[in-house]
């Protein structure tokens, strides 16, 4: 059975393709996507009503921050507007009229800050970094109004300042995109692959009608061939990215591996399900279609977990992304949380045998039981 | 029309019945094609009804235990952003918290901190977040901050208005550089508003390939046999794109109503507007699917192509990671993909309704790559011209 697996494979060329070629070009498509890692050279617009000193000194600091690339200078109001409506302009900065003296005065102004949140990815980059630049000019700024009123510098600091703040990052200081999507996207190419080749080749098979024992052996041997043909993609992925777009590994890879190995498993243990299920190779691949982007999305990988509504947390709990792609995440930017990676390969390890002997079920089930083989979209 | 024009036609009828027919014949199709992508859509729709990240478990540690540390304390218990599920009285292993996955931001009061602020020493709070989801780190920075700036600005109105500066004047002073963010389009920056317009779309766009994909290769007329001239054949396949097209933004346009009147995805005037530009958009990548179904002579060989085609799409278009912001080529690349002239102008259109110079600009972009895909559908059906079996005889 092996060999014939074996042969089977070295004659499909498309097959070998799809398992091998297919996940190693999509992550570093995808990486090459995400390689610039952080929003620069936002498009911003500055309407300075007041044109002062402060004014200029503030628009300076913007133009020297790589985040901004101040482009427009509108003359008014209603055409700094529609360069925000044509989406020309993703952030603006308008200075009232007399703000510097205003300011000096301690009478109320602003600055204000316009932000298009069109895409929360801009909108945000733009808006975090204009705040704190704002706020540590403003800093500089107390200070010397307190000087002014008579104060020694060091006693003026410590009043413009008397509670300082310190953040620390963990996993991502620096705020890069690929460090914190590609290792779920890595996740869901390996769940797309493996899930669609087995389903594919499964259904085949059981469409023709083989005895049960045959196609037990055929899903056994062909899921150990995956198996071992994927973790090993996945592996070269998994460095590739690292050597390559500099994404890091602070645990083991070791860990990784035995992750990888139990996520994949998972995975072509549900490929398999489809395949004996519906012993429609087509009708396979058109349900596979649609599970990577939305089980993504209902993963907890960027919408946080305690944020889902409850019948969708169990959904996520019982399907193998959630399990594997923040963990893999975590191992990566954290290192490595023992708790956690047993915790997970626990829980992929039961989805695994869960859905093996469902399979195993279905396959004895009496074959007069069996649905005939139909191709959707054609009238066999 | 007279009997002759109607004889005409006879291949893009038969096209269609065809089509029909596979929706009542088979429930299959009406799973993959029409009820799937449907109902994940507004899944997803209820899955981001909150709209911003809320309840984020935190970790407390003060080692003050003083008015003012109770004050930072408050702060955090009664912002919706956070959610204080545990108080410590010790700064061991506050990292292990994190990566034990417990919390995902931790707060450190260090010991002397109210003594410190008067005498002005300006002692620091620690902030330690979690910044592998993105999503949650970057909001609970800055709500952190937030919080921090206020009660900074309290702590320093108190020394002026001991110093005797007037309430009012102290308040103007602390300011330093008075600022005001207005959020255009998204104001509450809601994750729902963001994303789902894009991911209908891309659901759609699956559901529509998968159609068109199977659709010339697995009917039970064989397009390049004897029996049909050019001009059938191009009726025929004219019937099946259009056929797919048509379904694709009914239902897709059918989405987008429900997401709207009941997820509050946007405004109900943008339903008109979405559908028009849906046409061009629908006929698109039907015409993409229908290409692959001549190209391929199996089902599934046409369908994986197509899929592969369409199914990334939403990354590569730049609607959430911005066109901006990649390589220079990919950049380029990504003009190349329908969905760029259809995600993100939905989104637009959803929050502030129609531009009109943005949206003819989207339009026309749909309607030539159409006419671009379709005058490849007419190549191929002119070079694979050539006696062809049909795979459902």
């Amino acid at each position: 059975m092996l060999k014939r697996e074996l042969m089977y494979l070295k004659k499909d060329k498309l097959l070998f393709a799809a398992l091998v070629i297919a996940p190693v070009f999509f992550t570093l498509l995808f990486s090459w996507y995400y390689s610039p890692g952080v929003v620069k050279s936002i498009p911003t617009a500055v309407l300075d009503l007041d044109n002062s000193s402060l004014s200029r000194m503030i628009i300076n600091y913007f133009e020297n921050n790589e985040k901004y690339d101040i482009r427009y200078f509108p003359k008014d109001e209603v055409e700094l507007k529609n360069l925000i409506q044509q989406g020309s302009v993703r952030m603006a900065l308008v200075f009232p009229p007399e703000f510097s003296s205003k300011v000096k005065k301690g009478e109320d102004t602003r600055v204000l800050v316009i932000c298009n949140e069109n895409n929360l990815i801009v909108g945000n980059n733009a808006l975090t970094r204009a705040s704190e630049i704002l706020q540590s000019l403003g800093v500089g700024i107390l200070i010397k109004k307190i000087e002014s009123l008579g104060y020694p510098p060091e006693y003026s600091k410590n009043l413009a300042m008397p509670l300082g703040f310190t953040a620390r990052v963990l996993g991502n200081p620096a705020y890069n995109y690929s460090y914190f999507l590609i290792p779920g996207l890595i996740g869901v190419v390996f769940l797309e692959i493996s899930i669609l080749n087995m389903a594919r080749t499964v259904a085949i098979d059981a469409s023709q009608e083989k005895n049960s024992k045959e196609l037990m052996e055929i899903y056994i041997t062909r899921m150990f061939i995956y198996l071992a043909i994927l973790i090993f993609v996945f592996l070269v992925c998994i460095l590739a990215v690292n050597k390559l777009f500099k994404i890091p590994i602070r645990g083991k890879v070791f860990d990784i591996t035995l992750l990888s190995a139990a996520f994949i498993t998972s995975c072509l243990n549900i490929g398999a399900f489809l395949g004996i299920l519906t012993k429609n190779p087509l009708f396979s691949v058109q349900i596979t279609a649609y599970l990577s982007m939305p089980t993504f999305l209902a993963s907890g990988f960027t919408w946080p977990y305690h944020m889902m509504p409850e019948p969708i947390k169990k959904f996520a709990a019982i399907w193998p992304l959630y399990s594997f792609i923040i963990p893999l995440r975590n191992i990566m930017l954290l290192g490595s949380s023992e708790g956690e990676i047993l915790w997970a390969i626990k829980r992929l390890g039961l989805i695994s045998v869960f859905v093996f002997l469902l399979n195993i079920f279905i396959i004895l089930l009496p074959t007069s039981n069996k649905e005939k083989a139909g191709i959707a979209g054609g009238e066999r | 029309m007279d009997f002759r024009g109607l004889f005409e036609l006879i291949y893009f009828i038969k096209s269609l019945k065809e089509e029909i027919l596979r929706i009542f014949k088979d429930p299959k199709y009406i799973l993959a094609v029409v009820l799937i992508p449907a109902l994940v859509s507004l899944v997803l729709c209820y899955m981001y009804l909150p709209g911003v990240v809320k309840g984020v478990s935190t970790a407390v540690v003060d080692l003050d235990n003083t008015s003012l540390s109770r004050k930072i304390i408050w702060y955090f218990e009664n912002n919706e952003t956070f959610k204080v599920n545990y108080y410590l009285n010790d700064d061991e292993n506050l990292e292990g918290l994190i990566k034990s996955g417990k919390v995902d931001v931790v707060v450190f009061i260090p010991e002397g901190l109210e003594k410190d602020v008067k005498n002005q020493k300006s002692p620091k709070v620690l902030v330690i977040v979690n910044g592998t989801n993105m999503s949650v780190s970057s909001i609970c920075l800055e709500k952190s901050a937030e919080i921090l700036m206020t009660v900074n600005a309290g702590i320093a109105v108190n020394y002026l208005e001991a110093k005797g500066v007037q309430p009012d004047k102290a308040k103007n002073f602390v300011l330093g550089l008075p600022f005001e963010k207005r959020v255009w389009y998204n104001p509450t920056r809601n994750y729902g508003k963001f994303l789902m317009p894009g991911a209908i779309a891309s659901l759609f766009q699956i559901s529509i390939v998968l159609g068109a994909a199977t659709s010339i290769n697995g009917s039970k007329y064989n397009v390049f046999s004897k029996g049909m001239n050019f001009l059938d054949r191009l009726q025929f396949v004219i019937g099946k794109l259009v056929f797919h097209a048509m379904t694709g933004a009914f239902f897709l346009n059918l989405t987008y109503f429900l997401s709207i009147k009941y997820f509050l995805l946007g405004k109900i005037e943008a339903v008109k507007g979405i559908a028009v530009l849906s046409l061009p958009f629908t006929l698109t990548i039907s015409a993409i699917g229908v290409i692959s179904s001549i190209i391929f002579r199996d089902q599934i060989s046409s369908t994986e192509v197509a899929m592969f085609l369409v199914l990334p799409t939403l990354i590569y278009c730049g609607y959430t990671w911005p066109t901006l912001a990649m390589p220079p080529l990919l950049s380029k690349l990504a003009k190349l993909i329908p969905l760029y002239y259809f995600a993100d102008p939905v989104k637009s259109i959803m929050a502030t309704g129609i531009n009109k110079d943005v949206y003819i600009y989207n339009f026309k972009a749909l309607l030539i790559y159409f006419f671009a895909v379709f005058a490849a559908i007419f190549l191929a059906l002119t070079l694979f011209g050539r006696k062809r079996k049909a795979v459902v005889e």
